[in-house]
């Protein structure tokens, strides 16, 4: 006992004490009510000393018979000269009951958590996935990774001579903290349900919608059609997993016309009643000709914005002039990122005015030439409902400790993209897009007014390096009620087939996902004359 | 007479009681430390028990959040208990303008549809809907 104390000692320290990793367990994620849309499965994982087997082919036959796994892998695992290999992990609790009842020696389970979405593949593009080892790989999982993942370590534990263990009532589960989302998952639904229809009666090549509160910037809901289960990654495509909404680039089209429109009236340049000359149904700009969808006749500045003629469009865009209509593109958040707390935002682009052909004045002012995302026409159009303050969109609103206490919320930003008046006036100006005469009357709400613009805009076919005659864009973006928006709102339908135009691909998915979205969230009828009234006490 | 002294009658007794008390220290020792290693014990099954209560609650969390799920409420509502969308031009909104009794009629309208009227007389109350 005297001699070689230290060697000894140590001997029976390796013996005696083991370390153990702390169980680290992912944050929840809630949506806006409270309801448990990413949460933590405890399964278990198989793992063997391979020492310890007595016969590893019989052993790796019992246990491939079981897991399904090829037997020649679980072989080469329960063969190694490792103490300890990991055979499968997150086993199935009905498998792992078979494994443990067959008895086999010399392997063992360790507990393992698996991230489960319960709603299946709702929200799937906000929320994103985890790799096996439970890291974001996506989405907010991806985003708020440092929040959700609780802090690991290892605690030293002692044990006896058969194995078993002593604890001294450490806490071996260390747990991350939570995450409340700005996404309902009501308004999810409608908007997931409604895109899948869409993209079925249209047979488009994807869609798009996003649901926005226009005074705060929370996203209420968020949606891309392709989509994918994140229960199920393995089974999914790159292009299910693309989050449309704020990765993907196109060009607006009309709905673009709120630079130039807004732009005319801050600056002054137009009253509502002015004319323009739209009777030959086309405008020569920098050798270019830009035709009217329809030939109109003389149109007020007001008309020119509800019937979308880009004739008229390009006639104010001439007259506020290229630094203008790029200072006001500016304002609004084109050509760069938002700021979304969601990975992979694009910053979409425009070009500096130096760089503007002769033709850009009238392309842009149309809605060619400039790339945006969907999320950024959406909050141009917020703000217009808004007041004329540009929001900071975000999905995530606040983050808790498991314990409940709060470690950080959004703080609400936002930048004045136009004044007061301007947004107002121009409000009323989209409020007659869906009434008669406008290009979005199947936008309509009954009861509510609704303030939207269409677009409708040609992609550039990638083989020929022109505007493709077949693949459109079709959208709609707008808020209801128009006078105090509750919702603001924008529909994306990519390469819709049979009809193109937004006021007919995109404008009636913003009405039903709308008449349900304000039912949902018991939004008063503005307008209660025709079928019910009002109780008042 | 033979007196036996107080000092070695103590004497007898000193030495088995510090004997004694040793060994109830050493014992009391040996109790004590057995009684937190049985502790130990305890303690690690009630956590493996513990453990598995957690992983059962968690599953069932899981499994009440996949059943709450908008799609499957849906289905059911749907297709197992009839139920529509309400129809928004349907239902009405009740506005809390000011303390007072409610008073609502309930009539046919000239647009075919049964309507609710307001009215704020005051001192009424009742009315049917």
């Amino acid at each position: 006992m005297l001699f070689n104390h230290d060697r000894f000692d140590q001997k029976a320290k390796e013996q005696q004490l083991k370390k153990e990793d702390i169980l680290v367990r992912r944050g929840i994620i809630y949506d806006r009510r409270g309801r448990e849309i990413a949460v933590n499965l405890e399964l278990e994982s198989l793992y063997c000393d391979p020492l310890e087997i007595d016969s590893p082919e019989e052993s790796a036959r019992k246990v491939s018979a079981i897991t399904g796994k090829p037997r020649n892998v679980i072989l080469d695992k329960l063969s190694s000269d490792k103490r300890f290999v990991l055979v499968e992990r997150k086993l199935d609790p009905g498998i792992a009951r078979k494994i443990k009842d067959s008895k086999i020696k010399g392997i063992d389970f360790v507990s393992d958590a698996k991230r489960f979405y319960p709603k299946g593949s709702l929200a799937s593009h906000i929320l994103g996935f985890v790799d096996i080892d439970n890291n974001g790989i996506e989405g907010v999982e991806l985003k708020y990774n440092a929040y959700l993942r609780g802090n690991g370590g290892k605690v030293v534990l002692e044990r006896d001579a058969s194995g078993r263990t002593l604890s001294q009532g450490v806490d071996m589960e260390s747990k991350g903290n939570n995450l409340v989302l700005t996404i309902d998952e009501g308004l999810q639904y409608m908007v997931e349900t409604e895109l899948d229809s869409a993209l079925k009666q249209w047979r488009a090549a994807a869609a798009t919608a996003i649901m926005m509160d226009p005074f705060s910037g929370e996203i209420l809901a968020l949606a891309n059609n392709p989509s994918y289960n994140p229960n199920l990654t393995s089974e999914s495509r790159s292009s299910e997993r693309r989050n449309r909404a704020i990765t993907d680039c196109y060009e607006p089209g009309s709905t673009f016309k709120i630079i130039v429109g807004t732009a005319a009236i801050e600056e002054k340049l137009v009253a509502l009643d002015s004319p323009f000359d739209c009777s030959r149904g086309s405008v020569e700009i920098g050798g270019r000709t830009i035709h009217d969808a329809h030939r109109h006749g003389l149109l007020t500045f007001k008309e020119v914005i509800q019937k979308s003629s880009n004739v008229g469009s390009v006639m104010i865009g001439m007259r506020l002039g290229k630094e203008r209509v790029y200072k006001y593109a500016k304002a609004y958040g084109f050509g760069d990122k938002t700021g979304i707390d969601l990975p992979g935002e694009v910053s979409g682009w425009i070009r500096v005015p130096e760089r503007w052909s002769g033709v850009s004045l009238g392309s842009i002012s149309i809605g060619q030439e400039v790339a945006v995302t969907p999320l950024q026409v959406l909050r141009a159009y917020a703000a217009i409902g808004n007041g004329g303050l540009l929001v900071k969109p975000h999905v995530v609103s606040r983050v808790f400790s498991p314990s409940g206490r709060e470690i950080w919320s959004f703080q609400p930003e936002s930048k004045r993209a136009i004044s007061r008046e301007t947004a107002e006036t121009f409000r009323d100006i989209l409020k007659t897009v869906t009434e008669d005469g406008g290009t979005a009357k199947s936008a309509s709400v009954d009861g509510n007014y609704v303030a939207g613009k269409t677009g409708t805009a040609q992609i550039i076919d990638p083989r020929t390096k022109r505007y493709s005659r077949e693949k459109y864009v079709s959208s709609f973006v707008g808020f209801v009620p128009a006078d105090n928006p509750r919702i603001a709102m924008i529909i994306v339908i990519y390469e819709p087939k049979g009809q193109i135009y937004g006021g007919v691909v995109a404008a009636p998915v913003f009405r039903k996902i709308a008449e349900n979205a304000l039912s949902y969230l018991n939004v008063p009828r503005e307008n209660v004359q025709k079928t019910a009234q009002v109780i008042t006490k | 007479m033979m007196y036996v002294s107080r000092k070695s009658m103590a004497s007898y007794f000193i030495a088995p009681l510090c004997i004694a008390l040793l060994l109830c220290g050493v014992f009391g020792i040996v109790w004590l430390r057995s009684s937190f290693i049985s502790m130990e014990y305890g303690i690690s099954e009630l956590e493996k028990v513990r453990l598995e209560k957690l992983r059962e609650t968690k599953m069932l969390m899981a499994e009440k959040a996949a059943l709450l799920s908008m799609q499957k409420v849906e289905k059911t509502a749907v297709a197992t208990l009839g139920l529509v969308f309400p129809n928004r031009t349907k239902v009405v909104a009740v506005k809390e303008k000011s303390s007072g009794p409610l008073k609502a009629s309930y009539e046919v309208t000239q647009y075919g549809a049964n309507s609710i009227r307001s009215t704020e007389t005051e001192g009424t109350s009742g009315g049917a809907l």
